[in-house]
């Protein structure tokens, strides 16, 4: 059945395909966890979101994440996926002073927003949450790019030139980038794939500041920009 | 902010209180119905959710339906992404926004300390 053919609107080819790439993404061999790590990691947000009566159950899979991830990473999936609001400063350092590294949590915290990601957009659009494959056997290729301190509580790596090649892998141009473009760089395959994200849910990062611009046919740029400020006010989300 | 500034390019008053105070309308019922989706689509009532997508199809079409989809999902990513690395709000927007971010109460988020300390 195709992705999303049960969803009460039709669902564009743009979108369609992005989710099908995020979903292979979640089973793949990453930079800091292997296939079933990474397919742990997601189904471990998907249950607590479940349990918390934010999505739809989905079917199981005979998964147990408990039996793949270390209790620090099941407490940061489960905070994050149900509770985003409640992210401090000292949940990130007990994670990492439990033995979490700095590229596992990236890659954690970029597993689980991305399949709430997934999740949100099948139930905004009346459809199931999408089913995951097997995982992809495989080793993580431990990419390590050069990132500095640029005032979010992990190294990221910069734009532009002062980036230098790291850059380009991870933003795929050598133009600036928000914050929240460079906050995954530490694991550049999650910065990737957060941009494309943003370019096909949101908007081209080249036309952000076009006010006249909507990148979706039924929605205006205002109207657009009502979603996302009441979903960032419900997520408590500063930024 | 980005809100604010797209409603001012685009001539439309709309009360930004409402983002944060929902007893508020932002003065206009499509915009009214797409905050409903938002909270509907964080929420947990299926039936609720149900009632307010049927409502956008008709009111704005199954394409509004499909972006603010899209937008919520999206922003539900960013905002979990953005909390939890603990990135600061770019240093220009933090200075434009701090009179819409008192009125609005958003410099009381958590996360507003990984910005202001």
């Amino acid at each position: 059945m195709p992705l999303y053919a049960d969803a009460i609107v039709p669902v564009t080819p743009d979108l369609a395909v992005l989710h099908a790439a995020e979903i292979a993404s979640f089973v793949a061999p990453g930079t800091w966890l292997n296939g079933e790590e990474r397919l742990a990691c997601v189904e471990a947000a998907r249950a607590a979101r479940s349990g918390a009566g934010l999505q739809r159950e989905v079917p199981d899979t005979g998964a147990t994440p408990a039996d793949v991830l270390p209790d620090t990473s099941l407490d940061l999936i489960t905070r994050l996926a149900v509770r985003p609001h409640e992210m401090t400063r000292d949940h990130f350092l007990a994670a990492r002073n439990r033995g979490m590294s700095a590229g596992e949590y990236v890659e954690t915290v970029s597993l689980v927003s991305r399949i709430v990601n997934v999740d949100i957009f099948a139930r905004g659009v009346g459809a199931m949450p999408p089913a995951l494959p097997a995982p992809v056997d495989g080793e993580p290729d431990y990419d390590t790019p050069r990132a500095v301190d640029e005032g979010a509580w992990l190294p990221t790596v910069p734009a532009g030139a002062k980036g230098g090649q790291d850059a380009l892998r991870a933003y795929g141009g050598s133009g600036p980038q928000p914050f929240i473009y460079r906050a995954l760089s530490l694991v550049p395959a999650e910065a990737v794939r957060c941009i494309i994200g943003g370019d096909a849910q949101y908007l081209p990062l080249d036309q952000f500041m076009d006010f006249s611009y909507s990148h979706h046919p039924g929605l205006s740029r205002i109207q657009v920009e009502i979603v996302a400020a009441r979903v960032s006010a419900l997520n408590d989300c500063f930024y | 902010m980005v809100l604010r500034a797209s409603a001012e390019a685009n001539g439309m008053p709309i009360d930004l209180r409402a983002i944060t105070d929902r007893t508020r309308s932002i003065g206009n019922e499509q915009g009214d119905l797409l905050l409903d989706y938002a909270d509907a689509v964080l929420g947990a009532d299926e039936l609720r959710l149900r009632q307010i997508q049927d409502r956008i199809i008709a009111l704005l079409g199954p394409a509004a339906l499909l972006g603010a989809a899209a937008i919520a999902a999206n922003f539900s990513r960013n905002d979990r992404i953005a909390n939890a690395i603990g990135i600061p709000l770019e240093r220009e927007f933090v200075e434009q926004g701090a009179d819409l971010r008192a009125l609005l109460g958003i410099d009381q988020f958590a996360s507003a300390r990984n910005t202001l300390g």
